[in-house]
């Protein structure tokens, strides 16, 4: 049972850190939140929904789907953050706000308000442990994700890719000045986060088999609270806070009384900013100085 | 000759132009209050239509008192202060009777705010208790009564599973509806029918963003219970269903209003899962087989990919545009009828509405207003919804 | 034009108008506080009670609301002394849903099903509050203490070592914040008599937000944001289903084209500055504050 929930919150806590790393590495470059993401999360199941219906193969569906996610993040940003100045960071959050709420409202008028069944495109087996069941789809989501957070933490370390990243992300004056091609890398960070917000809306699609205009709602909110908790700008924060408290929320859930599984997030951040201010891993935002 | 002919059709044109306006004010207004945007849009869309199917029926058939009625449609956009807004908007326009909104937090704004204009007011929908008795005396509903239907659902699932004994329950710590329901509504009916609910004190209670329902699968099962109530809302439901099938948890479920959909059915796929409902969409009535059909043929046709059979909203919907226009009739209200006069009178009309031959369904209105309809107890067999 | 005459229109203008003035002061500070719902529900929920089982008249459980508002931004003033922007944004929205979240499992005030059957409060009152507020705010905003605050909000370090005692303005502005939010709240029970943990949700933040950005971060860009906003939704209704989306484009639009809002503070100043200015805004910083 303990095994059970722990799967459960391993697998919640992946899906929280995917959607964390593209809010995160859009932050470190950036500075702006971007608010849109949630959308994109949603709009990946809904592009594959729609390349099934119209005859298009389920993987080949799949793969669409995460490719359309990262180039409406990209077109997210080439309208709704390119134009801004960075010191509008205010400006940026209402911009892809907006963004998100045209492709919610998009998406509800084509399908409605209400969830749709998503068809089972991997027919996995579930797995019989004693008495934990883990479904194929749990443990497939599981494996791609591990890889890809250990495959990001591997490019943000150790890539030239990465490095400009993290130059831009602690000084992008300084890092245009040294020859990093700030546009090009903006963009393409970009198209990575929501690559990953495109694929954790799938992997949720295919492990719930339903979809819905709105069940990004409920993973933005939360996934915000955790990068802020890992760390604004750092990957490692946003995976590890992610798988944290996704084990946290299902204990919770399973053990602690009602309404604490809510509660607790928010207490934990709180909690977490009075003794570290910057977050677990946090990199580039002072505490104040003053 | 052209220009004759020029002249005569320029003629004819003008004269349609002016006499279309002055036709146009020769019809009865009724405002629909409904949820064409936002979170409850799937239910405003394919509430609206299964109102135009009656209205266009009424009008068929000759409109009412020689006059056709016509629709002014506000947007709420599922939003508690824009159905105010939209109340006002509906009530300036002179409307004879307003229908909707269909969701409860709508309903809570607007029909205080109907209830000062003095507008006549329909909810098709809202199952809120005491909404109406808190708005007297000029909202109605033509709805469902929950302690009716969750009373009909046991005695259902107890003559199929003649051995039940014990009940646990879960529930949505943040759904008004779901929570009124297991902490009011139900247990009267439960102990009422001989059952003992097990966790009274201590429900199972699952955050509304849920979306692993292990943890509370587990736990119910932990319980032993051999009857479930599910005070899931409707989409969590969904996820709470699906887990209980793959864990296996097979014992018989119930659950409030809402569940009798498409969706929910093949969610439940082999578990036992009832429901009630004041509507059946397959009762082989006449009047029921043809709404459902052009339902179909018109929710096909506007909503391409979001075809689902009707529910008692759709209905209720159906019913009440039927139920006004033959109060308008009873009442001999025409266009130029001052609208506080045709307000008061299908308010009365609708106060004293007593046997009324609905869809499939006799519908009687109570003291408070709400509308006393025979419920359809349903199960889930196969991944559907069969009446029992 | 009929939509200003229309009542709810003007009594949701009056509650936007106050909740956007209630952001603003914290905003204008520097003091990212999104703890606007929770300052809000507070409000509705205490002169709720005051109204209905006090037996007090609705003016001055108004009154009161506030002042519970203005109490109830000290845990968040602490939070201030700690963290800053983004992360004090995060940190106040957080504490607010704990708030709420508090009322949604607290019986006495209805718990998620909410409390009904308020004394009703007319629109003219919501105006008369509102414009005072306005009033209030302008003169609060273009006071000494304003000009403070604005600087403050500005650079921080630089007023600090002017002397100001930074902790003390950013705390007075949280207050401001939650008597305006608390008192809108406090309206909002008595016009829709209606509340319940729903009304207080994120959404509502990210609303205001967005009449705040839209509108500019001075009192009457607070008040022209939250007034076009508001009233946009009510005459693009003709686009049906369409319509958010419509909304959604005009707010990005604006968002875009005018990032400071359309009255921004220093707007009137800018129209005055010589033509040497514009020699300097074609220097495009990439480099944010901190380096």
């Amino acid at each position: 049972m303990f095994t059970q929930q722990l799967v459960n919150g391993l697998m919640l806590g992946s899906v929280y850190a995917l959607i964390g790393i593209g809010y995160t590495l859009v932050f470190g470059v950036l500075r702006m939140l971007n608010l849109a993401h949630a959308y994109i999360f949603t709009s990946a199941p809904f592009i594959t929904f729609a390349l099934i219906g119209a005859s298009v193969s389920p993987m080949l569906a799949l793969f669409l789907g995460v490719v359309g996610a990262a180039f409406l993040g990209v077109l997210l940003y080439l309208v709704a953050f390119k134009p801004i100045p960075p010191e509008h960071a205010l400006g940026g959050f209402v911009a892809s706000l907006s963004f998100g709420i045209i492709i919610q409202v998009v998406i509800v008028n084509f399908y409605g308000s209400q969830p749709k069944k998503f068809p089972t495109i991997l027919n996995l087996p579930d797995f019989n442990l004693g008495n934990v069941i883990l479904s194929g789809v749990q443990i497939g989501s599981l494996c791609i994700s591990a890889s890809l957070m250990i495959g990001l933490l591997y490019l943000i370390k150790s890539t030239r890719f990465g490095r400009n990243i993290r130059a831009i992300a602690q000084n992008q004056m300084a890092a245009s000045l040294l020859g990093v091609a700030v546009p090009a890398a903006v963009l393409l960070v970009f198209f990575m986060s929501s690559a990953l917000a495109g694929l954790a809306g799938l992997m949720v699609a295919m492990r719930f088999e339903s979809i819905g205009a709105f069940m990004g709602d409920m993973y933005a909110i939360k996934a915000l609270a955790i990068i802020i908790i890992g760390g604004l700008g750092d990957v490692r924060g946003a995976v590890f806070a992610g798988l944290l408290l996704g084990v946290c929320e299902v204990m919770f859930q399973a053990y602690a009384p009602p309404g604490w599984s809510e509660a607790f997030i928010w207490l934990f951040l709180i909690g977490v900013f009075l003794v570290r201010p910057e977050g677990i891993f946090g990199v580039g935002i002072k505490t104040r100085e003053i | 000759m052209n220009q004759k002919r020029l002249f005569l059709a320029g003629l004819v044109l003008g004269f349609t132009a002016v006499i279309q306006p002055v036709l146009a004010q020769q019809s009865i207004k009724i405002g629909v209050n409904v949820e064409r945007t936002g979170v409850a849009s799937s239910y405003g869309t394919h509430m609206l239509i299964a109102a135009q199917i009656a209205l266009d029926e009424v009008n068929r058939a000759g409109g009412v008192n020689g006059a056709q009625i016509e629709f002014v449609i506000e947007d709420n956009r599922s939003s508690p202060e824009q159905a105010v807004i939209a109340t006002r908007n509906i009530d300036r326009l002179g409307v004879a009777a307003m229908l909707g909104p269909i969701q409860t937090s709508q309903c809570r704004t607007a029909f205080p705010a109907a209830n000062r204009a003095g507008l006549v007011s329909i909810s098709p929908g809202s199952a809120a208790p005491g909404l109406t008795a808190q708005n007297r005396p000029w909202t109605f509903r033509i709805a469902a009564i929950d302690s009716l239907i969750v009373e009909e659902v046991i005695s259902g699932l107890k003559r199929n599973n003649p051995n039940v004994k014990t009940v646990a329950i879960a529930v949505d710590t943040r759904d008004a509806y779901n929570q009124f329901l297991v902490k009011t509504v139900a247990p009267a009916a439960i102990e009422k029918s001989g059952l003992t609910i097990l966790n009274k004190d201590q429900l199972v209670e699952m955050a509304p963003d849920t979306t692993d329902f292990s943890v509370f699968i587990t736990k119910l099962k932990a319980m032993n219970p051999d009857v479930v109530l599910l005070g899931a809302g409707f989409d969590p439901a969904h996820g709470f269903l699906r887990e209980a099938n793959r864990q296996r948890f097979n014992v018989p479920m119930f659950a409030g209003q809402g569940y009798i959909t498409t969706s929910m059915a093949t969610a439940a796929n082999d578990l036992q899962l009832w429901a009630g409902q004041p509507f059946d969409p397959e009762s082989p009535e006449a009047n029921v087989k043809k709404f459902v059909a052009e339902f179909k043929t018109r929710v096909e046709k506007e909503l391409p990919g979001q075809y689902v059979s009707p529910t008692y909203i759709d209905a209720s919907a159906y019913e009440s545009i039927h139920v006004l226009a033959d109060a308008m009739r009873a009442s001999k209200i025409t266009p130029s009828t001052d609208p506080k006069l045709a307000r008061e009178q299908i308010r009365s009309y609708l106060a004293s509405l007593k046997g009324y031959q609905g869809l499939g369904n006799v519908i009687n209105m109570n003291q408070e207003g709400d509308t006393v309809k025979t419920t359809m107890v349903y199960r889930v067999r196969a991944g559907k919804w069969v009446k029992q | 034009m009929d939509i200003l005459l229309s009542e709810p229109v003007q009594a949701l203008v009056a509650i936007n108008v106050l909740l956007t003035l209630s952001l603003l002061f914290p905003f204008a500070a520097g003091v990212w506080s999104l703890g606007l719902p929770g300052f809000m529900a507070v409000g509705a929920y205490l002169s709720t009670w005051l109204t209905m089982q006090m037996g007090w008249q609705v003016g001055p459980a108004i009154a009161v609301a506030g002042l519970a508002g203005a109490a109830s931004t000290i845990p968040f003033a602490l939070l201030t002394l700690r963290i800053r922007d983004i992360y004090l944004a995060i940190a106040t929205l957080a504490a607010a849903e704990l708030i709420v979240l508090f009322f949604s499992h607290f019986k006495p005030t209805g718990a998620v099903m909410g409390m009904t059957g308020m004394p009703y409060l007319e629109v003219h009152w919501l105006l008369i509050l509102a414009t005072g507020c306005v009033v209030a705010s302008s003169l609060l905003y273009n006071s000494r203490f304003g000009k403070v605050l604005v600087a403050a909000g500005s650079d921080p370090m630089v007023a600090a070592c002017h002397g100001l005692n930074m902790p003390t303005f950013q705390f007075a502005s949280l207050a401001i914040g939650g008597l305006l939010a608390g008192m809108a709240g406090a309206c909002f029970a008595h016009y829709y008599s209606f509340i319940s943990p729903g009304n207080f949700g994120f959404h509502r933040t990210t609303d205001i937000l967005m009449f705040l950005v839209v509108g500019g971060l001075t009192p009457l860009g607070a008040v022209l944001g939250a007034m076009i906003l508001t009233t946009i939704p009510q005459v693009i209704t003709s686009l049906e289903k369409w319509a958010p989306a419509m909304y959604g484009c005009i707010v990005l639009l604006m968002a875009v084209f005018r990032p400071a809002g359309l009255l921004p503070k220093n707007q009137l100043v800018k129209i005055f500055v010589t033509k040497k200015s514009d020699k300097n805004k074609s220097r495009r910083h990439l480099v944010s504050k901190d380096a």
